[in-house]
């Protein structure tokens, strides 16, 4: 089982593209991007390692039950109402991030409204499934998907186009300091861990931490290409033009001897899969972590479900309806902001908890 | 519950359904711009004249023909003239097709080419990987051709500028976005290849213009043009003619590649510039021998640093490049981006090119 | 053997079965001594009655030793706890004698020959088929599955008329859980209804009613059955088909076919890989055909983009029109080809695919290439090698079509990741319907 903690953590890194973590490092690229990259590694991998070890000593127990280990009722629920919230907007950005992007590239005429109502259907008939469902279809989603974007990756890195002068422009700022927004965006890639406060019911036995070395320097790479790789076909000053940078460098391939010459529709429809299947888990958390932390003569009848989803969906669909691109966009660099300082809370949460049954036991 | 399930499923796709519909243009009923020109307007009032010609498939022809029809619409702008064109034809105007877009070379020499391209890489459903290039005597000129060969409109100019037709040195292929980049970054200058009208519905594009941020700075000759694609491209299919005290002969390059490297001492610039060579003989107006191979690769280095050097302190004093000599100079140092490039302006006009050129001869042919 | 008493004796006569022209009640004395006969002639053996049963009594001294002659036949049955006259439903003739029943099954079969496998044709495996007969199959699995621990447990279902089934596994390997919730479905079959294949009563048994997709097996190879069984899973016959039921079956079982096990290691893979495309393609190419060409034309290469247009420039139709006539002319001869005589059928065929199409694309009706395409997916449905998968995702492709239609390109995505939630959360007997690697795929002792 231990492999499909691997797919979380991986789906997560694979996603970010969609989720504007290079918009957000890009912007930043002259002011401490390449070192919050760095940086990311170690401390990304840090609170992993923590959580993973934290968690070992609640094997196959969720968040919920973690927390009023620890805290009064009236504290717990509300804070795991603020976790689910913010899986919530994880899942609602994903949405409508590839929701636009599909409207712009793909059907240009059809509202956007529609298009995110599209994705909605799927994801929220998937999203009530069982956690071990779902774990399955991730896998298949990956298997599928992966093998493909890792062509176009191989195929950006070889490409004549790309200028490695310009990625190397880029890298000569390594003397300035990161900002909060640009840390907070590369260790977006990491927190695929988190998914755990709700599929650790679905692992039989606690993860065990040895493996998960091997997320850093594959995070490291999947940091660097997609930061690098929009760099060094677009420039590094040109970039910034560009509000989806990964999607016009997809574009901007070509695949001479290929079925299909251009790689946008490829890339597209390859990352409509991933996204969907990124808000499905984050969803499926949300879900749960709400179901909780309601009283269980609520969160038990079937009418819960539909209820909490709708709540979702409804949610992205007013997004969808008010927003235009760039607020979705501001939305999401925004959430990614918020989203560490959330995310180190929830770590060390877990770890008070899993210090104290240590003592307690 | 399963039935209730595949209702509400129905309801929600028959929903969405009825929200749509709009979407739904069939092929048929569309009309493909292949290439689009750009040119000076001929009325002083207007600032653009915009050209695109329309694949017109034929349903009798099996395989294909190059019919086309060319609309022309003299507008103030792109996006203006495009709608004035979809109103003068019957189908819904595809602009997904689109592969080649042609500037007149009069607009590119005019200049302001960043207003120029704002709408092309705007719009969504434009190629990224679109071949930009000047036409000569004017764009509209180079699209109206009409080639025996053809099995589809414009098709030569892909597969010139693709390199799956035709493979040579002499062809520089500048992708639009490749364009757009070298028109924003700071020590990297655009290049666009000129595709020239000649008789008999033929064109030639063997020279090119570098521009800098703005307008056309200077036109590269075809060998000049050599030089550059060596570095741009690295594509070999490259020849060099080497004069001996009796004749010459020509070298055929498997593969030509140039790179380079930059150094500053003593607030100069020096970049050497390494051109690697491997090829074989192909013609000879002298008897040549094998044992002096080695002295024909000498004559030949000689030949090739001399173009080398020459076509380097010619872009160096027209201010442009297209190498990218800012951008490594700006790769290797760090601070304030901007202070470096005010450094780099400063140090380029006095910089100083070294040349070393190993050329390395395989054979002489299936004879000596 | 049992003792006879005056109400079996009154159950028997008041039977309906007496009234039917074949039962034969026979009467015979000698020496002093009388037996009665009573059978069905219609199934059973005349001749080997009057070999085993008339014969002796004749030859017989006297009465008792020819009761002891009777005791010591192979063929006599205690079917004790049924009724007279259900024992004679089921072929086996009675001997009155004295105070004493005595019960042979003597049945005539009628059809004991075993017919080559032609729903699932293997090209170096094993050529036979399962027989209608359940005996005949029963027979068959003995001898190819030649461990102690197979176990058949027959029943009746509780249909009617009731027929009978049988449950085979092996007692070593199985999966209890299945084997107790197969049993308990079949128990509960409850309804006025004639259960006469195997498909039919899988349908009743399984407790999702409206699905597409399979989740048990029918399969008439046995030695599919024999694999199955060594993998743990239950093995259900039922009286009067050539076809096992077997459970559970996820995707993947319904992507293999037995020649993958029988060829070698590379063929074998590049056949399954060859079957995945094949299941693709049948899924997508339509609505690819109607998304890219009503919508996205821009993702085709150029030259494919405008030799369509062409070939569409006379077609009057938006393209979905044009995919779901032709789809459905295919349907129509595919359906037509199966229910006709071997002999018409291929006419049939011929008739339609080749003059229909040329006619179609000559009249503007289609486009050239939609018939490309019509064909291509037709083929590539015929290489899935179980039948209700086939047929499944033959409806499958017009559910995607629908969607693409409505939403174009990205919808077939979407469709296509709802296809795999849907694969993903379904089940078979506990076992995840599509799961990237299989459980149990080697023999596994419990």
């Amino acid at each position: 089982m231990n492999r499909y903690y691997g797919y979380l953590v991986f789906l997560n890194m694979v996603v970010n593209v969609f989720v504007y973590v290079p918009q957000i490092l890009i912007r930043e690229r002259f002011d401490g991007a390449v070192n919050a990259i760095l940086l990311a590694v170690p401390i990304g991998m840090l609170i992993m390692f923590i959580f993973i070890k934290s968690l070992r000593r609640y094997p196959a127990r969720s968040l919920q039950e973690i927390l009023d280990s620890l805290l009064p009722g009236w504290l717990s629920r509300p804070l795991a109402f603020l976790f689910a919230s913010m899986y919530m907007m994880a899942g609602c950005i994903t949405m409508l991030s590839i929701g636009d992007t599909s409207v712009r590239y793909i059907s240009p005429e059809a509202p956007l409204l529609l298009a995110v109502f599209m994705f909605l259907i799927v994801v929220c008939m998937a999203a009530a499934h069982r956690s071990r469902q779902i774990l399955f279809l991730i896998e298949m989603i990956l298997i599928l998907d992966v093998p493909l974007i890792l062509f176009i990756i191989v195929k950006a890195f070889w490409n004549r186009s790309i200028n490695w002068d310009s990625v190397a422009v880029v890298g000569m700022s390594y003397t300035h300091l990161p900002s909060w927004t640009a840390i907070s965006g590369a260790t977006y890639i990491f927190s695929g861990y988190t998914n755990l406060v709700v599929f650790n019911k679905a692992f039989p036995k606690p993860i065990s931490p040895r493996w998960i070395w091997l997320f850093g320097p594959v995070g490291l790479g999947v940091l660097i290409s997609s930061f690098a790789v929009p760099i060094g076909f677009q420039g590094a000053d040109g970039v910034s033009d560009y509000i989806y940078p990964w999607i016009t460098t997809s574009d901007s391939m070509r695949v001479e001897l290929g079925f299909i010459e251009r790689v946008l529709p490829l890339f597209l429809l390859l990352y409509a899969g991933i996204s969907m299947g990124s808000t499905i888990v984050h969803w499926h958390v949300a879900l749960y972590l709400v179901k909780e932390a309601l009283p269980s003569s609520w969160s038990l009848k079937p009418a819960a479900t539909w209820t909490i989803f709708g709540t979702f969906a409804a949610f992205t669909l007013i997004f969808a309806f008010l927003f235009n691109e760039q607020n979705i966009s501001e939305l999401g660099s925004g959430w990614i902001r918020l989203r560490f300082p959330c995310e180190i809370f929830l770590v060390l949460l877990v770890l008070i908890a899993a210090l104290r049954r240590r003592r307690t036991v | 519950m399963i039935l209730r399930r595949l209702l509400t499923v129905l309801l929600a796709i028959a929903a969405a359904g009825s929200l749509n519909g709009c979407g739904f243009k069939d092929i048929d009923k569309r009309f493909f711009v292949v290439a689009m020109a750009v040119d000076p307007a001929d009325n002083p009032d207007k600032l653009y004249k915009v050209t695109v010609k329309l694949a017109i498939p034929s349903p009798s022809e099996r395989f294909g023909s190059n019919d086309y029809t060319i609309v022309s619409e003299e507008t103030d702008s792109i996006a203006e003239a495009v709608r004035v064109i979809k109103s003068e034809v019957d189908k819904e105007l595809d602009l997904g097709h689109m592969k080649a877009i042609v500037i007149g070379q009069k607009l590119v020499e005019q200049g302001n080419m960043n207003k120029l391209m704002d709408w092309f890489i705007r719009r969504r459903d434009i190629q990224n990987i679109a071949w930009i290039a000047a036409g000569n005597p004017s764009g509209k000129a180079v699209l109206d051709l009409r080639p025996h060969t053809e099995r589809l409109p414009s098709n030569m100019l892909f597969m010139s500028f693709g390199q799956f037709g035709t493979e040579t040195a002499y062809i520089v292929s500048e992708y639009l976005f490749d364009f757009h980049r070298r028109l924003k970054e700071r020590g990297l200058d655009p290049l666009l290849p000129i595709i020239e009208v000649r008789d008999n519905q033929q064109v030639s594009i063997n020279r090119s213009i570098i521009l800098d941020k703005e307008r056309q700075r200077i036109v590269l000759q075809a060998l000049d043009n050599k030089v550059v694609n060596s570095f741009y491209q690295g594509i070999g299919k490259y020849d060099i003619r080497v004069d001996l005290n009796d004749g010459f002969f020509i070298i055929a390059a498997e593969n030509c590649k140039g790179t380079f490297t930059l150094n500053t001492r003593n607030g100069k610039a020096v970049i050497h510039l390494y051109v690697r060579v491997n090829g074989i003989v192909e013609e000879s107006t002298v008897p040549l021998s094998k044992e002096k191979l080695s002295m024909y690769e000498r004559a030949a280095e000689q030949q090739v640093n001399k173009r080398v050097l020459s076509l380097f302190y010619k872009l160096q004093q027209a201010k442009v490049d297209p190498i990218g000599f800012g951008l490594r100079y700006r790769a290797r140092h760090t601070g304030n981006p901007d202070q470096v490039w005010r450094d780099w302006l400063r140090l380029y006009p006095e910089a100083e090119f070294k040349v070393q050129s190993k050329v390395k001869l395989m054979s002489t042919g299936q004879i000596e | 053997m049992s003792q006879l008493d005056q109400d079996t004796i009154q159950e028997l006569l008041d039977s309906p079965i007496t009234r039917s022209s074949d039962f034969v009640r026979k009467e015979l004395h000698h020496n002093g001594a009388a037996i009665v006969l009573l059978y069905l002639r219609s199934i059973c053996d005349d001749a080997k009655i009057q070999q085993d049963i008339v014969l002796p009594f004749y030859r017989a001294d006297h009465i008792g030793s020819f009761q002891d002659y009777l005791r010591s036949l192979d063929s006599q049955k205690s079917s004790k706890g049924s009724s007279l006259s259900e024992r004679i439903i089921k072929g086996e003739a009675l001997v009155l004698s004295g105070d004493e029943v005595f019960s042979f099954a003597i049945k005539k079969t009628v059809q004991e020959t075993v017919g080559p496998a032609d729903v699932e044709i293997s090209v170096v495996g094993p050529k036979q088929a399962f027989s209608e007969e359940m005996d005949i199959n029963i027979n068959i699995l003995r001898s190819r599955y030649t461990e102690p621990s197979l176990t058949f447990e027959r029943g009746k279902l509780e249909s009617y008329p009731k027929t009978e089934y049988s449950i085979v596994y092996d007692r070593k390997v199985v999966d209890h859980a299945v084997l107790d919730k197969i049993k308990k479905d079949l128990e509960q079959l409850r309804r006025k209804l004639v259960v006469q294949a195997a498909g039919q009563l899988a349908r009743r048994i399984s407790n999702v009613k409206h699905t597409l997709f399979p989740t048990v097996m029918i399969t008439e190879r046995p030695d599919r059955v024999v694999l199955n069984l060594s993998q743990g899973k239950v093995a259900v016959f039922v009286h009067g088909t050539p076809f096992a039921i077997v459970a559970p079956a996820v995707f993947y079982d319904f992507m293999s076919a037995m020649d993958d096990l029988y060829t070698h290691y590379w063929t074998g893979h590049f056949l399954l890989v060859l079957r995945y495309i094949g299941l693709f393609l049948n899924l997508t190419l339509a609505s690819f055909y109607v998304g890219l060409t009503s919508y996205n034309p821009e993702f085709l290469r150029v030259q494919l983009a405008l030799s369509i247009a062409g070939s569409r420039a006379p077609v009057p139709y938006p393209s979905y029109i044009e995919v779901v006539f032709m789809l459905l002319m295919m349907e129509l001869l595919t359906e037509a080809s199966i229910r006709l005589p071997r002999t018409i059928g291929s006419t049939a065929t011929t008739v339609g695919g080749l003059i229909l199409g040329t006619a179609a694309t000559e009249a503007g009706l289609v486009s050239n290439i939609m018939i490309i395409i019509v064909a291509c997916v037709a083929i590539s449905n015929f290489v899935l090698p179980i039948n209700e998968m086939m047929f499944a995702m033959r409806v499958m492709k017009y559910v995607f079509l629908l969607i693409t239609t409505l939403f174009g390109v990205m919808g077939l995505v979407i469709a296509f990741i709802g296809l795999l939630v849907h694969f993903t959360r379904k089940e078979s007997y506990g076992r995840p319907y599509l799961r990237l690697f299989k459980e149990n795929r080697k023999v596994l002792i419990r």
